[in-house]
């Protein structure tokens, strides 16, 4: 037994908490921040979660370009987004501190450990003078702990070595932080248990680090200052909940999709790219359900086996960021010109070329919606938070399949990262699409059109007398055959543009996310930008500002009502993590004096950032 | 549909229809006069005849120039690709429907330039399929520039005081590939020999990579000139598990005996010689198969079941 419990403090009762894990690439940040994540949920509360990583795997150590850092915001109220600011730091060393105050609020909590504030790592993160010693951290509640000698303690006698033993310095933050916000260790101590499984020592260090944080709260060891938080569940839905990223979302509202559709295949193709990768990841682990992946020699391989599988009945997806995607463009064009459904997830990242391949970005659009040559319209819809990815999924299948034509989904390294609490849907409710291959020869021509939809039909190999050619020479109208008859190609191309116009016609009619439908401003955002625009909306509703909040999933065609609605505002304003595409769109259909919010520092907006925006327009 | 079919065959014993070479033939072909294009064309035709390939069973993938027109000059289901990117489309095909008959018809600018990394792939994944390499040594539909396999000193439009690199061996670099599993040279001016060569392809089990040498009449006129009106510059691979052209014999005396599954010396007469060699340079049937590799077994609800669950297991509660 330790000792016996000093009178603490009562824990303090907080609606939302903003807690960030920091430290070198090989800390163990990401799963530190998970477990606190899953725990979190556990507890009921609503959340929102950033990773945010450098690319190396391991950057040298002690430097401030190799901090990986988690954040997590959870609270008993709607969690839209990331946090602004943060409430707690936990910073494993110097580098970290370095990189992450600037983010802390006044009067917020920093956790260090001391034992990694040597002169070594001081110089490395560039700090002239230690900031535990000077005022750096007068203006925040300041945790000084030796985290690594409490850990050493904690492990001692296991027969670690030295660096196996300093290994466990995360789960002895953990234990703390868990403790701090009273939350259970359960499911953390279940997972160490299968995760070392077949490494006794190894499982058993890091139990006795995380119990050892844990006790360290429990016991008087504390600050008699640092007193536990309260935080009570969110009230959500009832219902079953899973921690899903918008990549995980996604993948399974594409599975859905296709059993929507009635299809009894789907093949991925694709190539490893940050931060697109785990789509094919993810559907990698759907095999048993009709799914085939295809890990590709190249972008280009993997489009253009997803467009052969499509042509052989099956729904063809492929996946990638903005450099991938620029490779597939040719292949993407033949999917325009041979009229066959296929689905490119973009998952943007930041710049261009390699750019920032692990920070965010929404600089694709222009791409998404004009990039290839020639006259090449396709659909492009965008994921607005990780829970809407999944109905994302499920109306790219609709639209690719009744249209029969390419489909652009736009996610961003956010969104790929980013998890919050899903409530799985019941999926017997999602309505049904059937596609219907052409079987019947009577009257078959590969480019006859359905009246409605102007969609040629599907016919695939093994379909006896439908045999047919087709390719991206320009087809005749009705047969397909090559044709470079002028008057053909002006009636080919108008056609191809007016299929994917009557797409508008199909899809919900915009609504306002926030406020009314007419007024002063309309802040109309796109992508995963979704939860700091709502807040910022949210907040200057509250002061009385006349502000509302659009968010659109439909980038390509835009909702029938999108021009109406817009005219109804005095002003528009467009925040994108861009130079201004959106807002060029608009402008360029609707002719209307759409202004940007723009900002492009591969990291997600602050509330703050959108608020100070418009605030600003608003008294200009 | 294709419910009734195994992963890899479909029984058709029971189809009562029959096709002849003429039912294969679809467009008038609008290659040159003189051009092998046409002799390779009637080959395979005269192949979907011989086994009775059923045309909706059948596709024919290619990638863009002279001889990715094929597809329209057939009846079967054809798909007219992009530049170099006839393979994977093809893999696609493959990849949902292993059951089909699937060729990809590419020529020597598509396969060993644009679509190089494509055709090495190709060759390791060895899905089931046979591809047709149609080398004329030149960009012939975009008139006339230097190739990847067109002979030093060849002139062309790009480079006219000749090529200047030594050309690439399609047959050495498939040969060096790991997993290559068919591998046969054959020349459109000896139809029986391109029959004989793309019927053993087709009844490979695996990626049947066949470079035909063919003739351009209009920019490579001269390439085989002397090997056609000369049989001496030719010498035949044969073997009793080899390219069977019994009407050939008499014509061509260099007949030399390789057993294809001697992978060395297969790479050995694949190198430079003064003779083109012709047949059949490796085979071998035990190399796996993509779709072996990834073919699933059926599982009964309750193992889907089980395994749906423990998918949504790896996500947090």
């Amino acid at each position: 037994m330790g000792s016996p419990p000093a009178t603490r403090p009562e824990r303090e009762v907080r609606d939302s908490v903003v807690i960030r894990f920091a430290g070198d690439s090989g800390d163990g940040m990401q799963l530190t921040g998970l477990q606190f994540t899953q725990e979190t949920a556990l507890a009921g509360s609503d959340l929102a979660t950033f990773p945010d990583y450098p690319a190396e795997i391991r950057a040298p150590a002690g430097t401030t370009y190799g901090v990986s850092a988690f954040q997590i915001h959870f609270g008993t109220q709607d969690i839209t987004s990331v946090g602004d600011e943060l409430d707690v730091l936990v910073a494993m060393n110097p580098a970290a501190l370095k990189v992450s105050l600037p983010d802390l609020r006044m009067g917020g909590s920093v956790l260090v450990d001391t034992s990694a504030f040597s002169d070594r790592n001081l110089q490395k993160a560039g700090y002239a003078a230690n900031p535990l010693d000077d005022d750096t951290l007068a203006p925040f509640q300041v945790l000084k702990l030796d985290v690594t000698r409490h850990t050493l303690d904690a492990v001692d006698g296991l027969g670690l070595s030295q660096k196996e033993a300093l290994r466990c310095r995360n789960m002895w933050a953990l234990g703390l932080m868990l403790w701090m916000y009273g939350r259970s260790r359960k499911a953390t101590v279940e997972w160490i248990g299968k995760k070392f499984a077949k490494e006794e020592a190894i499982r058993d260090a890091n139990l006795r680090a995380l119990n050892a944080g844990h006790a360290f709260g429990e016991t008087a060891e504390m600050p008699s200052h640092v007193s536990g938080y309260s935080v009570a569940a969110a009230e959500l839905a009832s219902g079953m909940y899973r921690t899903v990223s918008g990549t995980e979302a996604l993948a399974w509202g594409l599975l859905v999709g296709i059993k929507k559709a009635g299809l009894t295949r789907l093949v991925l193709g694709s190539y490893p790219i940050t931060p697109a990768s785990p789509l094919l990841h993810t559907m990698a682990g759907f095999k048993d359900y009709g799914v085939v992946t295809f890990q590709a020699e190249d972008e280009i391989a993997a489009v253009c086996a997803a467009i052969g599988a499509s042509y052989a009945g099956a729904l063809g997806v492929t996946s990638s960021s903005g450099p991938g995607i620029a490779l597939k463009g040719e292949a993407i064009g033949l999917a325009i010109a041979t009229e066959l459904p296929l689905i490119i997830v973009n998952a943007q990242r930041a710049g261009p070329s390699t750019g920032l391949p692990t920070k965010t970005e929404q600089s694709d659009l222009y791409q998404a919606i004009y990039g290839r040559n020639a006259d090449a319209e396709l659909i492009v819809v965008a994921a607005a938070t990780p829970s809407d990815s999944f109905e994302v999924g499920i109306e790219a299948v609709r639209l690719a399949t009744k249209y029969m034509t390419p489909v652009i989904v736009l996610t961003d390294g956010f969104l790929a990262n980013a998890a919050e609490p899903w409530l799985i849907p019941d999926v017997d409710l999602v309505a049904e699409f059937p596609v219907a291959y052409r079987t019947d020869p009577d009257g078959f021509m590969p480019f006859a059109r359905d009246d409605a939809t102007l969609a040629r039909p599907w016919a695939v190999p093994g379909t006896p007398e439908l045999e047919h050619r087709i390719g991206g020479l320009e087809r005749s109208a009705q047969t397909g055959n090559i044709s470079y008859d002028p008057d053909n190609h002006q009636a080919m191309t108008n056609t191809r543009a007016a299929k994917i116009a009557r797409v508008a016609a199909d899809i919900p009619p915009q609504a306002v996310s926030l406020g009314p439908d007419h007024g002063a401003v309309a802040v109309v955002g796109w992508g995963s930008t979704y939860g700091p625009i709502h807040q910022a909306v949210r907040l200057l509703r509250a002061e009385g500002h006349d502000v509302a909040h659009l968010h659109l999933r439909y980038l390509w065609p835009f909702p029938s009502n999108l021009a109406d609605l817009l005219r109804r505002y005095d002003r528009v304003l467009v925040p994108e993590m861009n130079t201004g595409q959106l807002v060029n769109v608009l402008r360029a259909q609707y002719l209307i004096p759409a202004e940007g919010i723009n900002q492009v520092t591969g990291k997600p907006f602050k509330v703050s950032d959108i608020e100070r925006a418009v605030r600003t327009r608003l008294e200009a | 549909m294709e419910t009734s079919c195994s992963f890899l065959s479909c029984d058709h014993d029971d189809d009562e229809r029959s096709w002849t070479m003429e039912d294969y033939a679809g467009a008038i072909p609008r290659w040159c006069p003189g051009c092998g294009d046409h002799a390779i064309l009637a080959a395979v035709e005269r192949l979907l005849e011989t086994e009775q390939l059923p045309p909706e069973r059948t596709v024919f993938v290619s990638g863009i120039g002279c001889s990715s027109r094929f597809p329209h000059y057939l009846t079967t289901y054809g798909f007219h690709g992009i530049h170099g990117r006839a393979l994977p489309i093809a893999t696609g095909v493959k990849l949902r429907r292993p059951d089909l008959h699937v060729f990809a018809v590419m020529g020597d600018g598509d396969c060993c330039s644009i679509g190089a990394g494509h055709w090495i792939h190709a060759v390791r994944y060895n899905v089931d399929m046979v591809a047709l390499m149609l080398d004329n040594g030149i960009y012939g539909l975009t008139k006339n520039q230097t190739s990847p396999t067109t002979p030093q000193g060849h002139p062309s439009n790009t480079q006219p005081k000749g090529s200047h690199l030594m050309p690439l061996n399609p047959l050495s670099a498939t040969l060096g590939v790991s997993n290559a599993s068919f591998v046969a040279q054959t020349a459109d001016w000896m139809p029986a020999h391109v029959y004989a060569t793309i019927a053993a392809a087709f009844r490979h089990r695996g990626f049947s990579f066949v470079r035909i040498l063919q003739r351009c009449p209009q920019y490579t006129d001269d390439l085989f000139q002397e090997a056609v009106r000369n049989p001496n510059l030719v010498e035949m691979l044969v073997h009793p598990d080899g390219v069977d052209a019994p009407e050939l014999e008499k014509i061509f005396k260099n007949r030399r005996v390789h057993d294809p599954k001697d992978l060395d010396m297969g790479r050995h007469l694949a190198e430079p010689f003064d003779r083109i060699r012709l047949g059949i340079f490796f085979r071998d049937e035990s190399r796996q198969r993509y779709e072996e590799l990834r073919h699933q077994r059926i599982h009964t609800a309750q193992e889907r079941i089980d395994r749906l669950n423990e998918e949504f297991e790896k996500y947090a509660v």
